[in-house]
């Protein structure tokens, strides 16, 4: 099935794009990641959040619309690219305000982790919906907000587009560390990662932070979505499959670490970068995605069977 | 049950086969064979119910794997390019890979929790996307190579009636399979370990050997699906309803129709694939359809719709008359001022007597648990040092100190849920420290939790009946097809199961919800489950947590005659000083993770140690009114 090649010239290059297409999937990765350590729950709502954002955000630039004040130059969206990214990262917040708002309200702040899931994948399920019921799906990439200029390192070609977002992702990540070790505000989320219980007993205000959490996360995700267009697109199955690579880089760490996060995201941007170059040989799409898959389940038993297992946890999620 | 309400369920099942009958004639091709693909969605989906309602997992591949099914036996059916095999043989390989799928997906996470399996579904799904769905000669549609419809058993399955026939009879079947699964002890096993694994692990069941089950039956009713699918089209059917986000849609019909109810799930799915069609003016979006299941499947909790209407019915029973009399006499069973005293003992001298006939033998050995030097520590936190204790057989062993001192931490060692850092554990004389919390149950140990640990949606019977796992024998053909052994062991199970209900005072609420009892008799259901599992040492942790001192009171003259009129050995941990006091044969005192005393009552009352640091220095036993006098 796989031919045995290595082609050591590919090698260079497919680290430079891989190292570049880390950011693709970084920032979906750490709006996981953070709404992971206060809730417990994967944040399946986030997926759901980054297509309607790239839906959103082509229709508010590329839709051929009324010609705006704000687009005077591309005349075919509403508004420019930058007003309309703004517009989009706000519509998420606010989506992720309104979902932290009733996963950390009273009601549903005691739910099993396996309900909150399912409640989170419902918001995944309903915005694809929605969006695909409002806006025609379309195969375009929207040009990227950050223009057309290339590098050549190493023999790798990377994009402006590619190089900002992962700047764009370690100036997050850099600013999250700050934010989570050295505010009250980092303080209380920690907090409420460790025990929700004990928090609440010790003044944490519980659904301030877990809203204001998903508020800002849902925000990173509709950025990553927007951004995600010039790069693959608008079709579901192609925006759900960076949302499976988020996630899969979020293994790693177990859901819990920026860090490890990060490294999953260079690992799996390597190893993408080195099927598709075709360091080991030529490879049909079908083939890179089981081999890919092969990586995860491979990573998954290794920590099935390093990790110990001191005791029995009560929920199966 | 009176005659009337037998009656009931076969004039409605009478009517509804009556109605499908004449619609089966009537109805246009068209609508068969849309109401055939919302069979089969059905029979994916019971997968599904027993995935997400039962073993409480998540998949995101169910679609994915259905497709799987359609297209490798589509493939395996087909001439020209496909394989021309006989339409069983093709079934067969379509189920058997998507199974295959499924167990790995399953075996590579059993260990782990749940967000890595969500995790490997979905990237199945995905790859299945990019493999199967982009392999041409899977998906292609070739005229000149249509897949026919079979012929089973000498019967034509060529027009859209005998197909929708045989596709129902394929969901009936699955129905019928499942529904006795579910009332066997592997179905009751596997939603005990889907609600709460340590309590699981605690009668005896293997949480990872359910959850890789319950994938593998996903996979199968996937896979039946799929196979079912195949031959309806001529040529493949396209991916599109197959994507990924379509497994949600998937997801949404057990979540909506909630876990009680196959017929639920059944009508769903029906709705589901109908509903769109026949409202198309309307321009109902499937996955709008799903969004909605999944959020007001979530909203209305894990018993879904299906939970809300049994609910409803179930309160409207309760008010028949010949209810209120079982009430009442519930209510007369949980007083100990009313009802008739003689007949009362009489009945618990009974119910002990079927109870002792259903334990197994107990141990002959003098200690049946020795612990030896157990240690643990958490981070910097050393919470158990050195602990060794040991508990003789036929007596009822009391382990008591301050809140933090690690008894709770030791009864997890003991029953396996935890590992130490080191020591040893011998139970029954055998070294069981690195065995895990099934294996020891399945030796005769038992436990229970220092919170209630019932699952608040079944009734009492069916909390109980789940603790009989082990002592039922019999594999799963057996049990489904209800094989004399297992038929046999239900029925033993069953009788000692209202034994200790009565025993427990909650033989008036069997049919109950536990959700809709007070905290003690949940805790007494509890108790009952353990029990239940054939232990020869049951390990109590705070029994009385919870109770009023006359509840405590009885329930540690329960624990005292099962001590010395079953033989049974008890060990327990509890914060009611007095009653341990007063029933233990032997105190242990555990404080600061170290025992620091042991001995008889009136040992440990008078030790300064234990004044000092738990009881206090103006403590007066007064061990002459024993509680069970």
């Amino acid at each position: 099935m796989l031919a045995l090649q290595f082609h050591t010239q590919l090698v260079g290059p497919a680290l430079v794009l891989g190292v570049a297409a880390a950011g693709l999937y970084g920032l979906l990765a750490v709006s996981l990641v953070l709404t992971y350590r206060v809730s417990r729950t994967i944040g399946f709502v986030h997926g759901g959040i980054a297509i309607f954002a790239a839906h959103f955000y082509w229709w508010l630039t590329y839709d051929s619309g009324v010609r705006g004040r704000w687009n005077p130059s591309a005349g075919q969206g509403r508004v420019g690219q930058w007003p309309g990214l703004l517009v989009v990262v706000a519509a998420g917040a606010v989506i992720g305000l309104l979902y932290g708002l009733t996963v950390t309200g009273k009601r549903m702040g005691n739910w099993p982790r396996l309900n909150l899931t399912v409640y989170s994948l419902a918001w995944l399920l309903g915005m694809v919906a929605v969006t695909q019921t409002v806006i025609e799906p379309q195969s375009t990439r929207i040009p990227s907000i950050f223009g057309k200029r290339v590098y050549r390192i190493f023999g790798g070609v990377i994009t402006i587009h590619q190089v900002a977002t992962l700047l764009i992702l370690l100036g997050v990540i850099a600013v999250l560390a700050f934010v989570l070790l050295r505010t009250q505000t980092g303080v209380n989320i920690r907090a409420v990662a460790d025990d929700v219980e004990a928090s609440r007993f010790v003044g944490v205000p519980l659904t301030r932070v877990g809203a204001g959490v998903y508020a800002f996360s849902a925000g990173l995700s509709a950025f990553a979505g927007a951004l995600v267009t010039a790069t693959v697109g608008m079709l579901v199955p192609e925006l759900l499959t960076v949302f499976l690579r988020a996630l899969t880089v979020c293994v790693l760490g177990g859901l819990a670490s920026f860090s490890l996060a990060l490294l999953g995201c260079v690992l799996l941007g390597v190893g993408e970068a080195c099927l598709t170059a075709g360091v080991f040989g030529p490879m049909s799409i079908g083939r890179q995605e089981v081999v890919l898959m092969t990586a995860l389940f491979g990573l998954v038993l290794l920590i099935n069977r390093l990790r110990p297992i001191k005791v029995l946890e009560v929920e199966t999620l | 049950m009176t005659a009337a309400t037998m009656k009931r369920p076969a004039v409605i099942g009478a009517v509804l086969a009556a109605v499908t009958a004449v619609w089966l004639f009537t109805a246009p091709q068209y609508w068969l064979f849309t109401a055939t693909t919302g069979l089969t969605l059905g029979i994916s989906t019971l997968g599904l119910l027993v995935l997400v309602g039962w073993a409480r997992e998540v998949s995101l591949a169910q679609a994915g794997l259905t497709a799987t099914a359609i297209y490798l036996c589509g493939f395996a059916m087909r001439s020209g390019a496909g394989w021309h095999w006989p339409y069983l043989a093709s079934a067969a390989f379509g189920v058997g890979v998507v199974v295959a799928l499924s167990l790995l997906v399953s075996l590579s996470t059993a260990k782990l929790s749940g967000i890595y399996i969500i995790i490997l579904t979905l990237a199945l799904q995905i790859t299945i996307e990019k493999t199967f769905f982009s392999d041409i000669t899977l998906v292609q549609t070739d005229p000149d190579h249509t897949i026919h419809r079979p012929a089973l058993f000498g019967v034509h399955l060529t027009s859209d009636r005998a197909y929708f026939l045989f596709a129902l009879a394929v969901l009936v079947l699955g129905m019928v399979f499942l529904a006795r699964l579910r009332a066997s002890r592997f179905g009751r096993g596997l939603i005990l370990a889907g609600t709460d694994r340590q309590a699981a692990a605690a009668v005896g069941v293997s949480p990872w050997r359910a959850k890789i089950s319950a994938f593998a039956l996903a996979g199968v009713f996937a896979g039946l699906a799929g196979v079912v699918t195949a031959p309806l089209y001529p040529t493949p059917p396209s991916y599109i309803s197959y994507l990924s986000i379509n497994s949600l849609v998937y997801l949404a019909i057990p979540v909506l129709a909630g876990f009680r109810s196959l017929v639920a799930v059944a009508v769903v799915a029906m709705v589901f694939s109908v509903a769109p069609q026949a409202f198309e003016h309307l321009h109902i979006s499937p996955l709008l359809l799903g969004a909605i299941g999944l959020l007001s499947g979530t909203l209305t909790g894990p018993t879904g719709v299906s939970g809300l209407v049994l609910a409803w019915l179930h309160s409207r029973r309760a008010r028949r008359p010949a209810d209120e009399d079982r009430d009442a006499a519930a209510v007369d069973l949980r007083d100990p001022s009313g009802g008739d005293d003689a007949s009362r003992r009489e009945r618990h001298a009974r119910a002990l007597a079927v109870l002792e006939a259903y334990l197994p033998e107990r141990s002959d050995a003098r200690e049946v648990l020795v612990a030896s030097d157990v240690s643990i520590a958490f981070g910097g936190l050393q919470a158990l040092a050195d602990v060794s204790l040991t508990v003789p057989t036929r007596k009822l062993v009391g382990l008591i100190g301050p809140n933090g001192a690690g008894k709770s931490t030791l009864f997890d060692i003991l029953n396996g849920l935890r590992q130490p850092d080191s020591g040893s554990v011998l139970l029954f004389g055998q070294d069981v420290s690195q065995a895990p919390p099934w294996n020891r149950a399945a030796l005769g140990l038992s436990r229970t939790f220092q919170s209630s640990r019932v699952n608040l949606d079944l009734t009492v019977g069916e909390n109980l009946m789940a603790g009989a796992y082990l002592m039922i024998p019999g594999s799963v053909a057996e049990a489904v097809a209800g094989l004399p052994r297992a038929k046999a062991g239900e029925r033993r199970a069953g009788e000692a199961a209202r034994a200790v209900a009565e025993l427990l005072d909650v033989a008036g609420d069997w049919d109950e919800f536990v959700r809709n009892l007070d905290f003690g008799a949940q805790r007494r259901v509890e108790i009952g489950r353990s029990l239940l599992s054939g232990p020869r040492l049951l390990l109590l942790d705070e029994p009385a947590a919870g109770l009023d001192a006359a509840e405590a009171a009885a329930l540690f003259a329960l624990v005292r005659r099962l001590e010395q009129d079953l033989g049974l050995t008890v060990l327990l941990v509890e914060h009611y000083v007095k009653a341990v006091l007063e029933n233990c044969d032997l105190i242990y005192v555990l404080a600061r993770g170290r025992i620091i005393a042991a001995g008889s009552a009136a040992e440990i009352a008078a030790d300064p140690e234990v004044r000092a640091v738990y009881l206090g220095e103006d403590y007066q036993p007064r061990t002459e009114e024993r509680v069970d006098a």
